[in-house]
C-alpha cells in the first residue's frame, strides 16, 4: 500500500467526515434562543474543539487559541439571538473565530500575508511540483506526528489562504459559506483554495522525501 | 465521459453528483491517470484531517469555566458600591429621608426647650423654623433683642424645598 493508499484506506465520505452534529444543530439553536444554558453548554461542547483547532492554526499558538476559543463563544452567546438557520452554526462560529484571529494579530502587529503579496513565480513552482510523484512512507502519518506534520506543511500558506483551505478541508463549509465569510468571490474562493491544496500537498511530498 | 472530470472529482466524494454523472466519473477513473491521482489526493486529505480531528476532539474543562464566568460577569456586571452613579443617587436618597425623619425630632427638643425657658406655647410649634430669625432687631439702633420669638410655623416653602430635595435623590 502506498502513501496515498495508506491515508485513504478507511477514509470516509467528506461528507460524513465533517461534523456530524451538524444536522442536528437547528432543535440546538432553537433551545439557545429560548435560553436554555444546558443548550448551550452542548453547542460549546460539539464546537468548541474545531474552532480551538481552527484558531490554534490561524495563530499558531495554544494560549492565543484558548483565549480565542473563549472570545468566540461569549460573543457567540451575546448574539446567537440573531442567527436564524442552525446549518449556519459552524461558518457563523468560525467567521467569529476568524475575525478573533485577525483582531488577536493586528494587536499583536503580525499581519497575515495577504494572497496578492505572494510571489507568482514561486506560486506557479509549487503547482509544478506539486504534480511530481508522492513518496511512500505510511508510517509517518498514522501517528502522533500527524499533527505536527500538517501543522508545519499549514504554516507555509499565508494566512487568508490557509483559512480558507482549513475552512474546506478541516471544516468542511460550502465554497459559497467560505466566499461570505472570507468575503471573496465564489471564484476566487474556489482558486485560493485550489493553489492551497497544491501547495499543501508538495509541502508535505517535500517533507515526506526529506524524511525518507 | 470523454474529458477529465478533476473539478468534479470533490463533489463525487461528498456524493453531490447524481447517479449518471456519478457512473460515468466510476467508468473515466480507471482509464485516467490525472483524475486517479487527484481523487488519491483528495482522499488522502480527508485521511489527514480526519486523523487530526481524532486527536483534537476535547478541548480543556477550564474553556468552558472561563466562557461561564465570562458570560456571567458580561450578564451581571460586577459593580464597585460607590463607583456606580445609581448607587451615589441611592445613597444620596436615604440620606435625605433620615435627614427628614431626625431634623424635625432635633428642632422639636429644642423648640421643647425654648417653651420652658420662655414660656410662649406658640414656640413649639416652631418645627423647622431657624432660631436666629426669631431675634427681632431695632433697625434704628441695630442691636437685636430677645423680646420673644416671633415664631412661625413651619412654612410651606421649606417642606416643598425638603420634598424636591429627596425627590431629586431619589430619581435615578
Amino acid at each position: 500500500m502506498g502513501f496515498l493508499g495508506a491515508l485513504t484506506f478507511g477514509s470516509r465520505n467528506p461528507a460524513a467526515v465533517r461534523d456530524d452534529a451538524l444536522s442536528h444543530d437547528d432543535p440546538l439553536l432553537a433551545r439557545i434562543q429560548r435560553a436554555d444554558e444546558d443548550a448551550f453548554r452542548t453547542l460549546f461542547e460539539r464546537h468548541a474543539p474545531g474552532v480551538r483547532r481552527f484558531l490554534k492554526d490561524l495563530l499558531r499558538d495554544e494560549t492565543a487559541a484558548d483565549e480565542g476559543t473563549q472570545e468566540t463563544f461569549v460573543r457567540a452567546h451575546r448574539r446567537i439571538s440573531g442567527l436564524k438557520d442552525g446549518s449556519k452554526l459552524t461558518p457563523w462560529l468560525l467567521g467569529i473565530a476568524r475575525n478573533i484571529a485577525l483582531e488577536t494579530l493586528r494587536a499583536r502587529r503580525m499581519t497575515p500575508v495577504s494572497v496578492s503579496a505572494l510571489d507568482e513565480g514561486e506560486a506557479h513552482a509549487v503547482l509544478l511540483r506539486a504534480v511530481l510523484p508522492v513518496p511512500t512512507p505510511e508510517a509517518l502519518l498514522l501517528g502522533r506526528e500527524t499533527d505536527a506534520l500538517l501543522s508545519k506543511a499549514l504554516a507555509t500558506l499565508s494566512g487568508e489562504r490557509r483559512a480558507a483551505l482549513l475552512l474546506r478541508l478541516d471544516h468542511g463549509l460550502a465554497y459559497e459559506d467560505i466566499a461570505r465569510d472570507m468575503g471573496w468571490s465564489l471564484q476566487k474562493v474556489k482558486n485560493e483554495i485550489h493553489r492551497a491544496r497544491l501547495q499543501l500537498r508538495a509541502e508535505l511530498a517535500h517533507h515526506l522525501e526529506v524524511t525518507t | 465521459m470523454s474529458g477529465c472530470a478533476v473539478d468534479r472529482l470533490e463533489s463525487f466524494l461528498e456524493g453531490e453528483l447524481d447517479v449518471a454523472e456519478a457512473d460515468a466519473l466510476r467508468l473515466h477513473l480507471p482509464v485516467c491517470p490525472v483524475c486517479t491521482h487527484e481523487l488519491e489526493w483528495l482522499r488522502a486529505e480527508q485521511r489527514l484531517m480526519s486523523l487530526r480531528r481524532q486527536e483534537t476532539r476535547k478541548v480543556s474543562p477550564r474553556l468552558w469555566e472561563g466562557v461561564q464566568q465570562r458570560i456571567a460577569a458580561g450578564t451581571r456586571p460586577v459593580r464597585r458600591w460607590f463607583t456606580s452613579r445609581t448607587r451615589w443617587l441611592e445613597l444620596g436618597a436615604t440620606f435625605a429621608v433620615l435627614v427628614l425623619m431626625v431634623l424635625p425630632l432635633v428642632w422639636g427638643a429644642n423648640a421643647s426647650r425654648w417653651t420652658r425657658e420662655r414660656g410662649d406655647p406658640a414656640v413649639g410649634m416652631c418645627l423647622l423654623s431657624d432660631r436666629a430669625s426669631d431675634r427681632t432687631t431695632d433697625p434704628d439702633s441695630g442691636t437685636s433683642s430677645d423680646e420673644g420669638p416671633a415664631c412661625v410655623l413651619p412654612r410651606p416653602a421649606q417642606i416643598s424645598w425638603a420634598f424636591s430635595v429627596a425627590r431629586h435623590f431619589s430619581t435615578p
